[in-house]
């Protein structure tokens, strides 16, 4: 076996350019395959770590338009706003929490619009939402400093505030300073005090690159929700978050859910209510991206027959070249299977180093690939592993055919061969 | 230890363009004969040679080689005999290309399976009694005619066969390098006590051979004794 590789070697040495233009069919096909899947590896473990900043186990719920509205007449449609009365309403949501024990918290969110905070000199762009307790649960806030909205700041309707790490140390130079100060936002509709209470860490979110300056950048900052109502002419929510908790069967839990507030909102003719939850959102997205890759793949993979076929060609060619050589092996005594497996050492040798080649290349377009869509590369063993044994296989299945051919020559015809 | 009993060879058979190469050839070469083959091109000779050499498969008759019949064997048998039995030396000389002057005598051996450190030891003992141990790494590019062939003719003796097959082995080579390559095939029979076959259309070369067999028209017309009875270039 290894004097045939060494044998193949040599010939494939003394024919450089020939051996190099029959891997470069193999090197496209196999770069190609890598760099497509090694991208969707990337773009689908992106989107992942996406969905899993929102929170991948929530269950969205909420109120939308009827479809038929919308399609009705869409100017009037589009500028409707919920009455209070179309609003899920404090009583439901309570009527709610004890229905479904599976849910471990609810997270309320009203936005209590934006603005700039001003110390002196100094600003921080904030946008400012009306919060309760469970929605730093749900959307996994991290505390810096200080700590987060409670039931008893909303049941108080306290002016209290939670800042970022970003705002706290635009104004106040650090998040431990930052804690009791009385903090003025200038909203576009009036000047708003709050007293700071917390400060939390601000997480960028992945895939996007800053796109603010660093210094104008708006963070959120979370206040009661009682208190954001306050000003508020609807005391309802159109939308909110449920946190189940662990081990609940989500697909299960969101249609129970689903049903349960169908049943609410049959009569009403404009508004009907929706429940969703991230992680089928998930799935779909991520079955979508296989598929996608796949199709792309296949396609490289035509490319790695056309990378085959090119192999068993110059195959073809070098059995018909060497006939007489061939004929000299068998004088000397060679066994049909030497000269089979010399051949289809060659042919191997050829699509696995081919192979190797288009793995580097493959994977350096893929590391380009993905940094250039902000996706964090990831390199799979299993992958490199696969094309290896898989451009063997390309190495034997298309040598075979030639190799056979050389080894079924008469000794008497093969040595007359000129 | 070559039996041949009415070897018949026949291309396109039973079609108009039939052609009988050989015609009958009765042949019998005991050990450690040194036995020239000696004709005209088209005479048959190297049809002969091809079917001793189990090369070629006679149309009919029967050839035993060491008392074996060759004609029932299959195609790794076939090979197995050129390979431990048979020493192939041509005129083309028919050394690999790009493969050294040791690898080309390693080569049968590799087709025996004998073990690597074996191999090149025996290889460079040969290229040595051959007197190109100083060029064993050589590709055969970079070797003269006369050295070629004494390549070939270690390459010939690798797995020690019983018989050495020459085709025409001075016909490439002008007259001295001939006599030189002829001489090794004397002292080869002499020291090595090996049968040789001699395949030539010289009857010049065929006279310094202990028995001469002419060939005509795919038969055998004369089988005698040469006048070199001794064995030696003087």
């Amino acid at each position: 076996m290894i004097e045939n590789l060494l044998l193949s070697l040599e010939s494939l040495r003394a024919n450089k350019m020939r051996s190099f233009l029959t891997m470069l069919g193999i090197i496209i096909g196999i770069s190609s395959v890598i760099a497509v899947i090694s991208v969707g590896n990337a773009m689908t473990s992106s989107v992942t770590n996406q969905f899993a900043e929102f929170g991948i186990n929530n269950v969205s719920i909420g109120m939308q338009m009827r479809a038929e509205e919308i399609s009705g007449e869409f100017s009037a449609a589009a500028a409707k706003v919920p009455k209070d009365s179309d609003r899920i309403s404090n009583e439901q949501i309570d009527a709610m929490l004890s229905r479904f024990p599976e849910i471990e918290t609810l997270s309320l969110s009203e936005d209590a619009g934006r603005g700039k905070a001003k110390l002196a000199r100094k600003y921080s762009n904030v946008s400012i939402s009306g919060v309760n307790a469970g929605y730093a649960k749900a959307n996994k806030v991290k505390m810096a400093e200080g700590r987060y909205v409670s039931d008893t700041d909303i049941k108080g309707t306290r002016n209290v505030i939670v800042v970022s790490d970003r705002t706290a140390d635009a104004l106040y130079g650090s998040n431990k300073a930052a804690i009791g100060n009385n903090m003025i936002i200038y909203t576009d509709k009036a000047i708003k005090q709050f007293t700071i209470i917390g400060v939390y860490q601000y997480a960028q979110p992945s895939g996007m690159g800053a796109m603010a300056s660093d210094k104008d950048l708006e963070t959120s900052s979370y206040i009661p929700v009682s208190t954001a109502k306050k000003d508020s002419q609807y005391k309802g929510f159109t939308s909110l978050t449920v946190v189940p908790r662990t081990g609940t069967d989500l697909t299960v839990f969101t249609d129970k859910i689903s049903v349960y507030l169908s049943k609410m909102y049959e009569k009403n003719k404009e508004w009907e209510s929706y429940a969703y939850n991230m992680k089928s959102e998930l799935e779909s997205t991520n079955s979508m991206m296989k598929t996608l890759s796949l199709a792309v793949a296949a396609v490289a993979g035509i490319a790695l027959i056309v990378g085959g076929i090119g192999v068993m060609n110059i195959m073809l060619v070098s059995v018909t070249e060497r006939t007489h050589e061939i004929g000299v092996r068998k004088a000397l005594g060679a066994k049909d299977a030497h000269i089979r497996t010399q051949f289809v050492a060659e042919a191997v040798f050829l699509s696995v180093t081919g192979g190797l080649i288009g793995i580097t290349l493959g994977l350096i377009l893929g590391f380009i690939g993905s940094k250039l869509m902000g996706a964090e590369f990831v390199l799979s063993p299993y992958i490199i592993v696969g094309t290896v044994l898989f451009s063997m296989f390309i190495g034997i299945f298309f040598g075979y055919y030639p190799a056979n051919k050389a080894a079924k020559l008469n000794p008497i015809d093969a040595l007359r061969y000129e | 230890m070559i039996e041949i009993r009415n070897v018949v060879k026949r291309y396109f058979a039973g079609t108009p363009n039939e052609i009988t190469v050989l015609d009958g050839i009765d042949l019998h070469i005991a050990s450690g004969e040194f036995v020239a083959i000696v004709g005209q091109s088209g005479s048959g000779k190297s049809t002969l040679m091809n079917i001793i050499g189990a090369l070629d498969q006679p149309s009919s008759g029967e050839y035993e080689l060491g008392g074996t019949p060759i004609q029932r064997m299959n195609r790794d048998e076939l090979a197995q005999i050129r390979n431990r039995k048979i020493g192939f030396v041509f005129q083309s000389f028919n050394l690999i290309p790009r493969n050294s002057a040791l690898k080309n005598v390693e080569l049968p051996m590799v087709y025996a399976g004998v073990k690597p450190a074996e191999r090149s030891r025996r290889a460079k003992e040969l290229l040595a009694m051959m007197g190109m141990d100083e060029r064993m790494d050589h590709q055969p590019n970079e070797l003269s005619g006369g050295q070629k062939q004494r390549v070939a003719i270690a390459r010939a003796l690798a797995n020690n066969p019983d018989i050495i097959l020459a085709d025409e082995p001075t016909g490439a080579l002008d007259s001295k390098t001939g006599n030189l390559v002829m001489e090794i095939f004397l002292r080869i029979h002499r020291e090595e006590k090996k049968t040789i076959l001699f395949i030539t259309h010289s009857t010049e070369l065929a006279e310094l051979c202990p028995r001469v067999v002419t060939v005509k028209d795919g038969r055998i017309v004369s089988d005698k004794a040469g006048s070199n009875r001794g064995g030696t270039l003087s």
